[in-house]
This record gives structure tokens, sequence and C-alpha cells, in this order.
């Protein structure tokens, strides 16, 4: 008789904090989850915005017409959507601090080219793209282990093709 | 032992609970947002725009180059947009879909679906499920289509010899005297017609007669008596004298060459008969020929031969005056310009006191004095008048042994002009100038004469509207009807034209420069200062236009007879119903392989998640 009292007791003890544990749990869990999600969703919109503008700024003559690294007022490499191989090389050669101050975006950038089936157009030998120093096209994530990343695309008339201007913006 | 247990699987519960709570966490740290925000907009904006932009000259592609060394590409300066337009243009579906797939698969990510379009037509597309939105991006684009056309013929034709139905007027100027009952005053008008057809003619006269109701004058066209002012179409009695105008059908009267009308006033009272303005002929005939513009242009106006027979007291006084315009066009160059009078049996009874101007003949340029004179027996003087014509209407007034209203000469006068006969001894105004104003002197076309009559009812003031539509209209006139006249003004698109320069020299027809007319509608006015001095609805406006007398190369035929065929029809139209063509030259150019355009069409790009 007593054996049997004791077995249940045990069972119904255990099941009752195990239910209250893990209700807990769960409502932490939500709870946390879902004030990191707002939190995401701001940050996100922000890094649309930013790399938006940048997209726009680099598919424009830039500011002046004939701008280069020295009196460049706003940072511009296409006309009519053809890139301008001189205006690249400006581009290439600002600081990236000051070139983040002129894009106005506190997020880290980088900017490279794709041509047909998706494969890379290599500025130089050096050089695959622009942007933050030791990030490349294939290392972003694990060099930078960035929190949110965004990815906007535009088409350019590039060394006689269309290709894709690819901009990473993260944070 | 039991209660141990017990207290075992608590501890676990927790222990996994919490690795299971720290696992959800860490991965949910560790998962990173790539957004790939290949906007729509962007996508169809940046595409349609490098297709439009990329030459084919300009790209190194393989599938291009093949084109090209086909023969398929013709036009290497043609961008890819243009180039798939034309590949539809010609009906080459596959091509075109082929080459957009080329500039366009690789570039459009593959979360989005694509679809490319001409005239709503689709050319290629890259399938996707459609969430329901969709950009889409247009361009309108156009090109030459090369070798498109196939060999056929065209053709121009030239109207080499034409009739024309055309319509003259010929100037009927105030003109009189004669002065005391039973004198006699004869007017004769001679007038040239160059045409055996005449399709009708019209006479329109105002006379001012003497006090008696019933005029006691005669008129003869070509020797044969015409019947005018029975009854008068419109009479006006003014400080007991009488006005009539009339409008007589002279069509049968009139033949071809030279005409002669006769008008024959006998003078009833102390008072003077005489013309007004307002009468002239208006011939309408069918005639041949072309315009033939001439840098030098020369014209000479004769004055009307007018034979006054009176006696010699002052009872029976005579004389004979006129008025005669000159019109000077704008942009000319005027060379000369003189006035030759001739006037016979002049004697003068003396000229009375009040007459500021002691001459018994006094001949005027405008309100100028040209010279004042004595003259007995003969006159005949020539005068340069160059210097003193300014542009528009001029009004050469010449008296002979008379200034009606202050005094009348002795026995006979007469102011002698036959054009016919004697035109060098005549008297006459002409005019020589030069055209500077080179839109004047067009060449190839086609001159018509036409005169339409102002409407509504007669009043002092009246005005016309014509909008003369695609007519090139060269020079107009207004000829002015009235029964009594004063000071006559003549506005055209509110420009004064004309304004008679001094007493009874109001002439029958006042030049309208073509740069004083519009494209559109026209307003001609015509207004006289004296209050009873109305203008009539016979005011008519008279208007020479040009027509072309060629159509060129039109489109490309099958064979040559439809070509010509369209050319002579092109031709009918444009000469419309003044002019038929008599005689036409065609040429016929056989043609091939000729550039074409096609378009222009509306390309677009669409894109959709």
């Amino acid at each position: 008789m007593l054996f049997i009292l004791t077995k249940a007791q045990v069972f119904s003890f255990d099941l009752i904090i195990g239910i209250i544990i893990f209700g807990s749990a769960i409502l932490i869990y939500y709870k946390s989850a879902t004030n990191l999600s707002d939190q995401d969703e701001a940050l996100l919109d922000d890094l649309l915005i930013d790399a938006k503008t940048i997209s726009s700024s680099l598919m424009s003559q830039g500011y002046p017409y004939n701008w280069s690294k020295d009196n460049v007022v706003r940072i511009g490499i296409s006309n009519d959507n053809r890139i301008n191989k001189t205006k690249f090389e400006q581009f290439s050669v600002i600081p990236y601090k000051e070139s983040r101050k002129l894009f106005g975006t506190v997020y880290d950038y980088y900017v490279f080219f794709r041509g047909r089936n998706n494969n890379i157009i290599r500025f130089n030998e050096s050089l695959e793209g622009i942007g933050k120093p030791g990030v490349n096209s294939t290392n972003i994530q694990t060099v930078e282990n960035p929190k949110k990343l965004v990815k906007v695309t535009r088409l350019v008339i590039k060394d006689l093709d269309i290709a894709k201007m690819v901009i990473y913006l993260w944070y | 032992m039991v209660l141990k247990k017990g207290f075992l699987f608590t501890i676990d519960s927790i222990i996994g609970a919490s690795i299971i709570i720290t696992g959800i966490l860490l991965i949910n740290s560790f998962y990173i947002v790539e957004p790939s925000h290949t906007s729509l907009d962007y996508a169809s904006h940046d595409l349609i725009n490098v297709l439009s932009r990329l030459k084919i000259s300009e790209v190194n592609n393989p599938y291009v180059d093949e084109l090209i060394s086909n023969g398929e590409i013709t036009n290497t300066d043609n961008s890819i947009l243009e180039q798939i337009g034309e590949f539809w243009a010609l009906d080459k579906i596959d091509r075109a879909g082929n080459l957009t797939k080329e500039f366009t698969n690789d570039f459009v990510d593959e979360n989005l679906g694509f679809g490319f379009y001409i005239e709503g037509e689709k050319i290629y597309s890259k399938d996707k499920s459609h969430n329901g939105i969709s950009i889409s991006s247009k361009k309108m684009i156009s090109g030459i289509q090369r070798y498109r056309t196939r060999e056929g013929f065209t053709a121009r034709a030239i109207a080499t010899k034409v009739t024309k139905n055309t319509t003259e007027v010929f100037m009927i100027n105030p003109t009189g005297s004669s002065h005391g009952p039973g004198n006699t005053a004869e007017i004769t008008k001679k007038f040239y017609i160059n045409s055996s057809d005449v399709t009708k003619a019209t006479l329109f006269l105002t006379v001012h007669w003497g006090t008696s109701a019933t005029p006691s004058n005669d008129f003869d066209l070509n020797g044969e008596p015409i019947d005018i002012g029975s009854p008068w179409l419109y009479t006006q009695e003014k400080d007991v004298t009488h006005i009539g105008f009339d409008v007589v059908d002279i069509t049968n009267d009139v033949t071809s060459g030279w005409n002669e009308l006769k008008i024959k006033f006998l003078i009833q009272s102390d008072d003077h008969t005489h013309i007004h303005p307002g009468s002239k002929i208006i011939v309408e005939y069918e005639s041949t020929g072309k315009f033939v513009p001439s840098k030098l242009v020369e014209k000479r106006f004769y004055f009307d031969n007018v034979l006054s027979k009176g006696g010699n007291n002052l009872n029976k006084a005579t004389g004979a005056w006129s008025v005669l315009p000159i019109f000077v066009p704008k942009g000319v160059i005027i060379k000369n310009a003189t006035l030759h009078i001739v006037g016979k049996d002049l004697k003068s009874f003396g000229i009375p006191d009040g007459v500021p101007e002691k001459g018994n003949v006094q001949l005027y340029l405008n309100n100028e004095k040209i010279e004042i004179l004595n003259v007995t027996g003969t006159l005949n003087k020539t005068y340069d008048i160059k210097d003193s014509l300014s542009e528009g209407t001029n009004v050469v007034s010449v008296y002979l042994n008379c200034y009606p209203g202050y005094f009348f000469g002795e026995d006979e006068t007469m102011l002698y002009s036959d054009p016919e006969n004697d035109p060098e001894g005549s008297s006459y105004v002409e005019i020589e100038y030069e055209i500077i104003d080179t839109a004047k002197l067009q060449y190839g076309k086609i001159d018509i004469s036409l005169v339409e009559r102002f409407n509504k009812s007669m009043s002092t003031n009246k005005s016309y509207t014509k909008d003369f539509e695609d007519y090139d209209v060269i020079e107009s006139f207004i000829q002015v009807a009235q029964l009594d006249s004063g000071i006559v003004n003549v506005k055209a698109n509110s420009q004064n034209i004309f304004t008679t320069p001094r007493p009874l020299a109001t002439p029958s027809s006042i030049y309208i420069d073509s740069d004083y007319l519009l494209e559109g509608e026209n307003n001609f006015n015509v207004f006289d200062l004296c209050e009873d001095c109305y203008i009539l609805n016979e005011t008519t406006l008279q208007y020479y236009i040009l027509i072309p007398s060629l159509v060129g190369y039109g489109q490309i035929f099958d064979s040559e007879e439809d070509a010509v065929s369209d050319a002579e029809e092109r031709l009918n139209l444009l000469l419309g119903d003044y002019v038929q063509a008599t005689q036409i030259d065609r040429e016929v150019n056989p043609v091939g392989g000729i550039p074409s355009l096609w378009g222009p069409i509306i390309a677009e790009v669409m894109v959709w998640h």
C-alpha cells in the first residue's frame, strides 16, 4: 500500500514541476524573440534605405560631373547606366571611411560586379570590388559575422556587356 | 529512496529545459538575414535602359556576331532594344525572342518573373508564379528597316497645260464732269478680255446725277445699248441731287479682246454728273497659262477717256476729272513711276476768287500737288512721280478745266485715253519696280483670281471675314461700293490700309499686300466717316492665289499604271475646283531596296515577384 502511494506521489510532483519549468521557458523565449524581431526590422529597414541610396548614388554621374577623389562631393560611377572606368578607379582610391561619409551611411559596404552566369567581374588582378578592407564577395559572413546583411542589385553596361552591380551593406 | 528518485528527476528537467532554451536563443542569434533587394522597379527600369543603350556594334557576344555574319543584323548602330524591335517588325519573332533571352536571362534575379513585350505581344518571358505585384517599364522605339520594300514604281505628275477659272476686275474709277443743263459728258472705258470663254460678266455702276429723279443718261457696250438704272438697285437723294447704284449682267454683251463701254451723261442742272466708287466690271472666264513671276514688274493703268461738251458761257461749262490708283507692294524697289497726262481743247473762263489753286489744270498725287498750271489748247506732259509714292494704294487726281464745285471750263474738254489704238499717246500712270522679297517670286504655280462679295446689310461700317485656308495668297484688293462717298477707310486685320487722301479721291480698288494677311481668319473692315455714305453689300474682296502645278513622287506601286494613276489623282486633288489640267507630263521611277521606317512601337519590360 505504501509502495503504491510513494510511486504515485513522485510522478505527480515531477510532472507539475516539469510543466511549470517548460511553460516558463517557452514564455521567456517568445517574449525575448518578439523583442528581438522588432529591433531587427528597424535595423533591416535602415540598411535597406542606405543600400538603395548608395546604389542611386553609384548609378549617377556623381558631383562634380568630372569628380576626382580630391574634390568629390557625391560618388557616382555611371552615366546612362554605363560604368565610367575612370570614375570607378577614383572610387577605388577614396579611403573607406571617407567613402562611407560621402554615401551618408554608418554601415559597412562592399560593391562588386557580376556578369553572365553570375561570374564575378574583377576590377583588376588585385581588386575584386570596393568596400570594407579585408572583405570580398565570399567572406562577408565569416570575416564580419554580420548581425544583418542586405543586398541591392542594379543592371549596368560594363566591358561591352550587361552586368550586375551588387551592393552589400551590413551591421 | 523513493523521495531521492523524485529530486533527481526535477534537476534533470531543469537542466534539460535550460539546454533547450539556450540552444534556441543561440540559433536565433546566429541567424542572419540577407534579403535580396533587387526591387521590382529597379529591375524593370534598369533592364529596359541598358537594352536601349547598349549598341549592337559594341557588344562582345557570340550570338550577336553570328546574327551579323549571317546577315540577320544589318544595322550595327541599332541598340539591342531597337534590334529586337526590328526583328519584330520583320516578323522574325523567334530571333527577337532569342536576342531578348541572350541579354536578359542572366541578369534577372532567379526569384523574379520577367516578360518582354512589343505592342503587347509577348517576345520572351521567364515564368514564375505571380503573387500580384508587378512593375513594368516602357520605351517607344522606331528605326529603319532595310531592304524591306519590294521592287516597284513611283510616279510624279506635272500639269504642263491648264485651264483655269479666274476672275478679273476692271476698275471704273470716279470720273466726271460737265456743268450746266443740256451739256454732255461721255466717258469711254476700254477693257481687254484675254479669253474667248467668258462664263459671267457683271457691270457695277454708281452714278451721281442731277435734280430730276429720272436720270437722262445712256449706256452702250460695244455699240449696243445696255439697260442700267431701270430701276436702280439702290438710290439715294442728297442735296436735291440723286445717286443710283445698279448691277447688270453683261455676259452676253462682252467679247473676247477689246471691249468699249460708253457712259453718256446728259447734265440736268448746275451740278455735274459723275461716277462714284464702286463702279467696276467683273468678268469670270476660263483662261490658260501659269503664273510667270518676274523680279522686274511693269504695270500701266489707263485713265478712261472723258469728253465733256459745253458752250461758251458759264452756264454751259465743261471739264474733265478722274482719279486713278497706283499700287506699290511691300518689299519692292521702285525703278520708275510716271504720270502721262493728255488733255485736249483746254480753255479756262478764269479761276474765281476763293479758289486756292490758280490753275485750270490741277494734278495731285495723294494729297500732294504734282503741278498746278494754266493751259490753253493741248496738255501733253509726263511727270516722274517715283519719289512721291508710298507703299500701298496711291491715288493720282487729275482735274482739267474744272475743280468740281469751284470752277469749270469753256466749250469742250477732253481727258484723252485710247489704250486700244494709241496706248503711248493715252493718259496713264505707269510703275516699274523690282521685287526684293524673294518669297513673292514663286515659280511653277498657277495664279487664280477670286472675287467675293461682302455680306450683311449696307452700313457706314462693314466688316468681312475670310479664311484663305491653305491657299497661298499673293495679293488682294478691296473694291469699295458706295452710293455717296466721303472719306473712306480700309483696314485689314486691324491695320489701316487706306484712307481717302483728298475729296473725290477714293479709287475703285484698294490694294492689300499679302504681308497684312494672316493664316486662318482675316478681318477686312471698310467704313466712311460721312454719316450717310454707306458701304454696300456689293463691295468685293478680290484675291490672287497660287496653286502648285506638280506633285512629287508618291507611294510605291507594283505597276507603272497604278503609280501614274496615283500621281494624276494627287495632282487633280491639288488643282482643286479652279484648275483643270489639259496636259500632264508623267515621270515614272522604278525603285527597290530602299530603306523604310518601322515603328514607333512600345517595348515593355515587366517584372514580378
